[in-house]
């Protein structure tokens, strides 16, 4: 939906306003997904989808209701069903008056071909991607999706935004009888990725890793890929939350200024970042901006939400908009190169918490485990389960590549981090 | 409703498809939530569209809107057919449906009280009443309450004959009580089993009943002892059971995962197709009963996004592995002649895929209690609860967790532990079970949050279970 659109959609659910404050969101998109595997398209399709969302509130007491029916009467329903809500209910005593005007970054992530790709065109690159398989003998499975969505805001204090980002992400799993190699591409844009590429890459590890051998459990030092990175990471960027850290529920709890890393982690979110953009404002109408939450290893900031912020007298952050890491200029070779005796990591499955409060994670290695001896590739090894923190791995980083784009709004170098626990093995 | 999905299955027939369906399928969400004496969330959503899925040349197609007009399902449907003629590009065996027989259905969940018509105030009044309960314990510095209440109506046609009308009410509610201190924080959760009821799913009584309980235990936990590393016996309960079928039983036998389908994403299965009735998947007190029939089961729809009427049938008999769940493209892959009816889209907007039923381990048929089988634990642990879950792509090793862990000395109960994981081979696991409770404490607890596919579909499925004991498994390994 253009944003001419949006903007009549809003003012026509503002207009039917009762209640003390209104908020209104409006989100849609326009996707297409083609999923392949065992060499062939199992899957492909194509979905439109908008949903308005209303916050309606008489004072403290709040409610929230959402519908997908965009003509005038469903939203005028909504609004009331929302107003209804609020009136029937307690106080939400965290509740905080919606915020007025307010300046917003340009973000340009909208690129109309990446958005009107054919399904018959990511068939074609698909044909293409198998062939490339059959002709090794490997099995191709994977995902391709292309399209866009937007979202815009308005409430009744005068805000009025919108963004529209286009997506376009390639990801593929190859496969021989014995072994698997994994790879993905991702970007705003179509005419910035590779398929192609990913292919040759997830080949060339499913080649690499056949018959993988035994491995013993135990600590390891551990080439990251950038995808096993953002895996590991990933969940200390959602633990970030001030008001559990300030009530003691949280790994970070009395940790605000602390040294956690490195002094070479940076870790921050930067809303406008060429390499994984997203979208200037919150959904409570504040802009979105840079914010490091490591700066030089320490933890500059946790996430503050605005009534949190008011609170303690913190300047807002918001949740995390997007993860990017810094990283060097180091390659992935000259990465395995240094290194003695230890573990390639193409990626990691079913991340999951163990213990909140240590921020312990656990999961298993997928689609490429190497073992590395003196600056080598030697061979793939079966799979392992990993029981680690990211606190650990920020701790004891020797070295940092060069960053990529990742799946989930992520930006993030391969790392080379000591003792890294492998908890147990599996069967492949 | 009627005559719109008539007009799609009308527009593919004219435009020559082998096979076409239609769903319109309108969700109807509440999710409220207190924490301590604040309403945290009151959210009430209204989700409607339609999906229409082609076979044309033997490949899919599948497209979805939110507009719900002629117009719109006519641009669809050919949307869909030319989508479909795209994926005959790569085609290596054309899609052969297994036959099923047409229908003229409609099937709604059994209830007293629809959840949509009890007032916000009555709703979140009990929310506020179980947080303040628990915070009547000064120890226990957070409190929070959950309720979830959904209902789906979906209408089916098919190009075949088929026209299905379903209308499933899903109700849930839980809480959790958190204790801080020394540095830590410890939880304990009490979650009732979601089932496809009415309101009367939400016992006011029996959870307020529980508060005192569970923010006791949420303070013993926190001073709890951690978790010793080695091997144990493991008595697990219903619900940390239904986690523990869930990921190593109901996923490693879904059909489509065997045969490669998911292996972008959610991967593959361990259990595939050469080892039906091969497998010792369990010991020979391991039944798993797939029954997507069962009263309130969370995935007792009527029927599924094939048009298959729900089914009950065997996963694993006397511990052998004997079936999958399956949709009507792959039943014929393992020479069923008629799918068990597992095939379910979450939404509206999403092509239907191979999920799990309801997939239960079936009661011990030789009376044992909980206290019984506790008594005859020498040296072991007792799991309440779900918690951390993590498996391999293959549904091999896995780790989980729990919500409550109980020290067994010599036949009895010895304190809480904490941080409390064990980890195993699927296969292994199951055939290390030498104890199944009676009837009497199977509990039908269930899953409402199941990810797979890619785009995610998410979706819900019961899994009870009795209480059942493990031997020498490893724990604390993590």
């Amino acid at each position: 939906m253009e944003r001419a659109q949006t903007e009549q959609i809003l003012q026509q659910a503002l207009s039917y306003q009762q209640a003390d404050h209104l908020q209104v969101s409006l989100h849609g998109e326009v996707d297409a997904n083609t999923r392949f595997a065992n060499n062939t398209i199992t899957q492909n399709t194509a979905q439109k989808d908008a949903a308005l969302g209303v916050t309606a509130a008489f004072g403290q007491q709040v409610g929230h209701a959402s519908t997908n029916r965009l003509d005038r009467d469903s939203l005028r329903e909504v609004v009331q069903r929302a107003e209804q809500i609020a009136q029937s209910t307690a106080p939400d005593t965290e509740y905080l008056p919606p915020v007025g005007p307010q300046s917003y970054l340009d973000i340009d992530a909208y690129d109309h071909a990446t958005a009107e790709v054919t399904p018959q065109a990511r068939a074609k690159m698909i044909q293409k991607a198998i062939q490339k398989c059959e002709v090794q003998g490997l099995d191709l499975a994977g995902h391709f999706s292309t399209g866009w969505r937007f979202s815009a805001i308005a409430n009744s204090n005068g805000v009025m935004a919108y963004h529209r980002q286009s997506s376009a992400s390639y990801t593929n799993t190859v496969m021989s009888p014995t072994s698997s190699g994994w790879a993905e591409v991702v970007s705003e844009r179509l005419e910035q990725i590779q398929p192609l590429e990913a292919v040759d890459i997830a080949c060339q590890k499913a080649k690499a890793s056949q018959s993988p051998r035994d491995i013993e459990p135990g600590q390891y030092t551990v080439i990251l890929e950038p995808s096993a990175v953002s895996g590991v990471l990933g969940p200390l960027f959602y633990s970030l939350e001030a008001k559990a850290a300030d009530e003691g529920r949280s790994a970070f709890s009395n940790k605000e200024g602390e040294q956690i890393g490195t002094s070479a982690v940076d870790l921050y979110s930067q809303p406008d970042h060429t390499g994984c953009p997203t979208r200037p404002f919150f959904g409570n109408g504040l802009p979105t901006d840079q914010v490091y939450w490591l700066k030089s290893g320490k933890l500059e900031n946790l996430s503050y939400s605005r009534y949190w912020a008011s609170r303690t007298g913190h300047a807002h952050t918001g949740s995390p908009t997007n993860m990017v890491m810094s990283g060097d200029d180091n390659t992935l070779q000259q990465m395995i190169a240094s290194v003695e005796q230890g573990l390639l990591v193409t990626r990691f499955w079913y991340i999951r918490f163990v213990d909140p409060m240590k921020l312990l994670m656990t999961g298993m290695t997928r689609d490429g485990l190497f073992w590395i001896e003196n600056g080598q590739i030697c061979y793939g090894v079966k799979n392992l389960r990993f029981n680690e923190s990211p606190l650990h791995v920020l701790a004891n980083i020797e070295m940092m590549g060069q960053p990529r784009r990742t799946g989930g709004s992520a930006y993030v170098p391969p790392l080379k981090v000591q003792n890294f626990t492998f908890s147990s093995g599996t069967s492949f | 409703m009627q005559d719109l999905t008539h007009l799609a299955i009308d527009t593919a027939r004219q435009l020559g498809v082998q096979y076409a369906d239609v769903r319109v399928a309108n969700y109807k969400q509440q999710v409220l939530a207190t924490e301590d004496q604040r309403v945290s969330q009151i959210s009430d959503r209204d989700d409607v569209g339609f999906g229409v899925r082609v076979l044309v040349n033997g490949a899919w197609g599948f497209a979805s809107s939110n507009e719900i007009n002629r117009e719109e399902i006519q641009r669809v449907t050919h949307l869909a057919k030319s989508i479909a003629e795209a994926s005959a590009t790569t085609l290596r065996q054309p899609v052969h449906l297994v036959p099923e027989k047409t229908h003229q259905e409609t099937f709604t969940t059994p209830y007293e009280t629809d959840p949509f018509l009890v007032s916000i105030d009555q709703k979140i009044g009990l929310l506020l009443e179980i947080t303040a309960a628990l915070r009547k314990n000064s120890r226990v510095q957070k409190a929070n309450a959950l309720m979830n209440l959904r209902k789906t109506e979906r209408v089916f046609a098919n190009t075949e004959g088929t026209n299905l009308e379903s209308s499933v009410l899903t109700t849930s509610a839980q809480y959790q009580a958190t204790a801080v201190g020394n540095g830590d924080a410890k939880s304990r959760i009490y979650a009732p089993p979601s089932r496809t009821m009415g309101y009367e799913n939400i016992d006011a009584e029996d959870l307020l009943q529980n508060t005192e309980r569970v923010a006791e235990q949420a303070v013993e936990h926190l001073h709890a002892p951690p978790c010793p590393v080695g091997q144990k016996d493991l008595i697990l309960d219903p619900l940390n059971l239904a986690l523990t079928i869930h990921e190593s039983v109901g996923h490693a036998t879904e059909l489509d995962r065997a045969l490669g389908y998911e292996e972008s994403l959610a991967g593959r299965s361990f259990a595939v197709p050469e080892l039906l009735n091969q497998l010792q998947y369990g010991s020979p007190l391991v039944n798993f009963v797939a029954d997507n029939t069962l009263p309130h089961g969370l995935a007792t729809h009527g029927f599924d996004d094939d048009g298959v009427t729900g089914q009950k049938w065997d996963i694993v008999k006397d511990g052998l592995f004997v079936g999958y769940g399956t949709n009507r493209e792959v039943a014929g892959e393992i020479n069923l002649e008629r799918s068990n009816g597992t095939c379910r889209a979450s939404h509206w907007s999403n092509t239907p895929i191979v999920r799990i039923p309801n997939l239960s381990l079936a009661a011990g048929q030789k009376p044992l209690s909980l206290d019984e089988l506790i008594n005859d634990t020498k040296d072991g642990i007792y799991i309440e609860g779900m918690g951390s879950f993590s498996i391999d792509q293959m549904r091999c090793n896995f780790q989980f967790g729990g919500d409550a862990f109980w020290q067994i000395k010599d036949g009895k109960i010895a304190g809480m532990l904490k941080d409390v994981t064990y980890q195993a081979i699927t296969t292994e696991f199951w055939n290390a079970c030498d104890a199944v409770c009676d009837e009497r404490f199977w509990v039908p607890n269930g899953i409402l949050n199941c990810g797979k596919g890619d785009p995610m579909q998410i979706s819900q499925m019961t899994h009870g279970a009795s209480p059942a004991r493990f031997r020498q498994i490893s724990v604390g390994r993590s």
